[in-house]
């Protein structure tokens, strides 16, 4: 070979003989790459010009290989003006490639694989640059490779244009492939959405730390085309991207990010190409079934900020998937929507010890801080448990928002258990920032919301929480307390139970808990602020078969006392007495005889 | 120009550069002042067409036949700045400077300065080197620095790594400043002897951007820790510690917004195990977005600190946003495991906070939106050590 960017097609040759010539023992060897020619006496200095237009560079048999340079400025300038593979290993085992630094040069052309390995096992690739490469390194059926300190770079703006890029593709059925200390860099302006910094399809263990994946338009891309993808791992790793800065489509199963951090591109506010932060089960036709296991542990998200106006959107959108973990991790500062976000039908997803604070921490990626609209939204999902999350503070400054935000108005949401949430209004001293609702709960079934802190909800119509057109909700020992109105529930609600609240501090009990008229199913005792107000809810006497509910728009136990009522009915049976008093339990019905016009009071308990 | 052992990309330090009479020599104290120029010179020779170059330093000099054995003294008195450069060449200036292998050992022996400073440059790795600074180890004046990596513009200088280096006795031994990005240090060792008792020193010192520090020791064995730190991190952006382990120094991390550096955003701390002294990690105001996993932390032995984790009280609880705790282990403490003075965003994920004298977690100062999910707290430690309270 002959540096100096010359004599390209001769210095192709001259590698593949080096190459053939390291295998012929069946032992293998070191093929060095010295970083510039000549003699040390009278050294050429330069780039190794490579024209691969005569097919790549070859490697097969399983003869152990150490192709390296001599420091990280070995450099090969492909210049081919139909690009093409550098090197394209198949069916051998263990060749490692050390202090290279590979370019395409955009003036030929930038497609093809510099580093193509098919199959074959124990592949390393040290301390490689790759710059300009449509695709710098694939692996497809391979197993047992690693990727050490290398950096794959786009940065020419020549390739602005370009799509359908991938720093890392693992595909074919790869098993235990290992990413350590890399860096994957677009740097070149607007990526389109299928310019992947890593894609995956269809592979069995892969292990990422340490790795940083910078301004594609998809950072990380999860699927599987045919068969499945299993057992990934990420850790320690950063993603930001000018779309979503992870999507995980359908066949993914036990995929597990810990210490992460993902953020919008530092240049954009996110979401500018109309995807999620992280998408999982996303795609259409995707079932849950196809995405199973997926597990963020203290991860951090935050930066897709844009405002519906620009198309702004969830921070970790879920759409279809089942076994979906969420533990601990911040989720603030995601813009039009949400957080985190449930929308496509997934079930059995635990989210636990999250914080989904609306404003993005102050130490952010610019001065000016950032919102999301709710701190947790579900609109279409089931089998959800939402435990020790922390939802304050979110809203943007044109509209208030919702610490967690259930609606389920044309699709299914029920069985959400939530337990030990802090939705509490405004934090840090915002004052531009208001909460509408701790939690909002619109036609959904079957939930729990149990032992939070719903309060800090100012604005005119603000509730602790809110259930509208709801069914089978048990919500119990939650704080209620400093909003506009402690608990509202609306629309068809049935089978509503709420004990042992505090809604104290409220001037009425239908603002301590507001229910519209006539509902039924509905009992609410032991709260303070609406049990133990100790307040006339009417001294009228009414007629007919009446009851708390009827005579006060009152949920709870209530004892009315009545004189010369002759013969007082309680749940339709005659109790011959004309006076006294009497208690009715949530639902009991009581009478007065036709034409008797008792003296009466009826005092909420 | 004899070049009896350099090729083709390997400039060979034994071999004779720049104009010299002479190339590195092992194994004597009066080469050192040679030794050190003739490295210079093999630097500057490497870095001559751009591509850049292997620089070797063998592990032995003379010849095959006539080996001459022991480590290579350095004085580095009679160069520019009385350090080894290697300057900036424009577009960045590709060196791998290594030895071969371990055994590979320069022995500093002028105080107060720094042995290698890569300034402006990029992509240079060193690898397989022992470095000890001999002028330190009972100086208590002699700031000397190991590996310094600077960037004069920010970001403008990138790729550096080390890579089973060991450096030995060196109060600073490695200072990363000015927003130098992509640095990878991987299976290095930092130690300071038993007879260490030179100037109290930071071991580490980062303020750059995407730092990866994986599977390093930091060790102090001298006679007194006090005021030894062994990592600092400020001024930086995701910056993270992986699979190492700290052991001795009075501090282990401290990490923060100090002297007038930018804040620390997005540190990661995964896998450690750090035994001091004093506290394990120290924050002082500006720590955004840090998050320690699967970490340990107790005293070092015979020691007695009383905090092992400390936020401290600050003007304000935004100077500790958003900081994780997930799957540590705090024990053996005095007082604190860990301890809030401030902050706000602060997440305990699992763990266990046990055998830590008076609380295992304690909130001391008006922090605000703490989450404590899932820890264990309970008194006793697998070591016996109680504590009063579970959390304060």
């Amino acid at each position: 070979m002959v540096a100096g960017g010359v004599n390209a097609a001769q210095n192709a040759q001259a590698l593949q003989q080096a190459i053939i010539a390291a295998q012929a023992s069946g032992e293998g060897g070191i093929v060095l790459v010295p970083s510039f020619s000549g003699s040390i006496t009278a050294p050429t200095y330069g780039y190794y010009a490579v024209d691969i237009s005569g097919g790549p560079i070859t490697i097969a048999g399983d003869v152990p290989l150490l192709i390296c340079g001599t420091g990280p400025g070995t450099k090969l300038l492909v210049q081919s003006s139909g690009g093409g593979n550098l090197f394209d290993i198949s069916d051998s085992a263990s060749v490692t490639f050390q202090d290279l630094f590979v370019e395409y040069d955009h003036t030929f052309s930038v497609d093809g694989t510099a580093f193509s390995f098919s199959a074959g096992s124990g592949h390393s690739l040290f301390r490689i640059k790759v710059l300009n490469c449509r695709y710098p390194a694939a692996f497809s059926g391979t197993s047992h490779v690693r990727m050490l300190g290398c950096f794959f770079d786009y940065a020419n703006n020549k390739l602005a244009s370009l799509s359908d890029v991938k720093a890392v593709q693992i595909t074919g059925a790869s098993k235990d492939t290992t990413i350590s200390q890399c860096t994957f860099s677009w740097s070149v302006g607007d990526a389109a959405s299928t310019d992947y910094g890593i894609f995956i399809d269809q592979l069995s263990g892969l292990k990422v730390n340490d790795t940083q994946v910078a301004g594609f338009g998809t950072g990380i891309q999860i699927q599987a085309s045919s068969a499945a993808t299993t057992d990934v791992r990420f850790i320690a790793s950063r993603a930001d991207a000018y779309g979503s800065c992870v999507v995980i489509n359908s066949k993914v199963y036990d995929v597990s990010f810990v210490d992460c951090h993902f953020q919008a591109s530092e240049s954009y506010l996110g979401t500018a190409i109309g995807s999620a932060g992280i998408a999982v089960g996303t795609d259409p036709g995707t079932t849950n079934s196809q995405i199973d296991t997926i597990r963020f542990t203290s991860c951090s998200l935050t930066g897709n900020a844009e405002l519906s106006s620009a198309g702004g959107k969830y921070g970790l959108e879920i759409g279809a998937g089942q076994n979906i973990q969420i533990l601990g991790g911040d989720y603030s500062g995601n813009g039009a929507t949400a957080g985190i976000s449930i929308v496509g039908g997934a079930i059995e997803v635990q989210i636990v010890g999250a914080n989904c604070i609306g404003l993005e921490f102050e130490g952010g990626k610019d001065a000016t801080p950032l919102y999301q609209l709710y701190g947790i939204e579900i609109t279409d999902g089931a089998d959800i448990q939402i435990i020790g999350v922390n939802c304050s503070g979110n809203g943007n400054p044109m509209t208030p928002g919702d610490g967690i935000h259930i609606d389920g108005t044309g699709a299914i949401v029920s069985d959400v258990r939530i337990v030990g949430a802090i939705c509490a209004g405004p934090v840090f001293s915002s004052s531009s920032i208001q909460q509408n609702t701790g939690i909002y709960v619109k036609s959904a079934q079957e939930l729990v919301v149990k032992d939070c802190t719903l309060i800090g909800s100012a604005t005119s119509i603000g509730y602790g929480l809110y259930l509208e057109s709801v069914s089978d909700v048990t919500v119990r020992a939650c704080d209620l307390y400093d909003n506009t109105v402690g608990l509202g529930i609306e629309g068809s609600a049935g089978n509503v139970f709420v004990r042992d609240c505090n809604a104290s501090g409220y001037s009425s009990y239908t603002s301590a808990i507001a229910v519209a008229a006539a509902l039924v199913g509905i009992e609410v005792t032991n709260c303070a602020g609406y049990n133990d107000t100790h307040q006339p809810l009417s001294s009228t006497p009414p007629s007919g078969t009446f009851t708390a509910i009827t005579v006060a728009n009152y949920y709870g136990p209530a004892v009315f006392y009545a004189t010369n009522a002759f013969n007082v009915t309680i749940d339709g049976q005659m109790t011959r007495l004309g006076s006294g008093g009497f208690t009715l339990a949530p639902g009991e019905t009581a009478a007065f005889p036709s034409g008797v016009t008792p003296t009466f009071v009826m005092i909420g308990n | 120009m004899p070049t009896l052992y350099s090729e083709p990309g390997v400039i060979n330090a034994l071999d004779t550069w720049g104009g010299l009479a002479f190339g590195m020599v092992a194994g004597s104290m009066s080469a050192a002042a040679d030794n050190a120029q003739a490295l210079q010179a093999a630097i500057n020779e490497a870095q001559t067409g751009g591509q850049g170059a292997i620089v070797l330093i063998p592990s032995f000099s003379g010849s095959i036949l006539s080996p001459q054995y022991g480590p290579y003294y350095i004085d580095t008195s009679g160069l520019t700045g009385q350090k080894i450069t290697i300057p900036s060449s424009g577009t960045g200036t590709p060196l791998l400077i290594c030895g071969t292998g371990p055994g590979t050992t320069l022995i500093m022996l002028t105080p107060n300065t720094r042995l290698f400073e890569a300034d402006s440059s990029s992509y240079v790795t060193f690898q397989d080197l022992t470095v000890v600074d001999a002028s330190a180890e009972t100086s208590t004046t002699s700031l000397g620095t190991a590996f310094y990596f600077n960037s004069k513009g920010v970001g403008t200088s990138q790729g550096y790594k080390l890579f089973r280096v060991n450096i030995v006795d060196f109060p600073q031994a490695i200072h990363v400043v000015n927003q130098v990005y992509d640095l990878d240090i991987l299976e290095c060792t930092v130690s300071y002897d038993d007879s260490y008792s030179g100037v109290s020193c930071i071991s580490m010192f980062l303020s750059g951007a995407q730092i990866n520090v994986e599977q390093c020791v930091f060790d102090f064995a001298g006679p007194s820790a006090s005021g030894m730190m062994a990592v600092q991190v400020t001024g930086s952006s995701y910056v993270r510690l992986t699979d190492s382990e700290i052991t001795g120094f009075e501090t282990g991390i401290e990490i923060g917004q100090i002297s007038g550096a930018m804040p620390a955003i997005g540190s990661r701390f995964t896998g450690l195990d750090i035994e001091c002294t004093g506290p394990c990690v120290s924050m002082v105001a500006g720590v955004y977005d840090a998050s320690f996993v699967n970490c340990s932390f107790q005293p070092a032995s015979g020691s007695s600190p009383t905090v092992g984790i400390k936020i401290p009280s600050s003007s304000s609880n935004a100077n500790f946003d958003t900081i994780r705790f997930t799957a540590c282990t705090v024990t053996g403490y005095v007082s604190h495991g860990l301890e809030l003075s401030s902050g706000q965003n602060v997440q305990v994920n699992g763990g266990s906070f046990s055998g830590n004298g008076t609380a295992g977690i304690a909130i001391i100062g008006p922090a605000t939106e703490i989450q404590i999910t899932g820890a264990n707290c309970i008194g006793t430690s697998n070591s016996g050590a109680t504590q009063q309270y579970g959390f304060t």
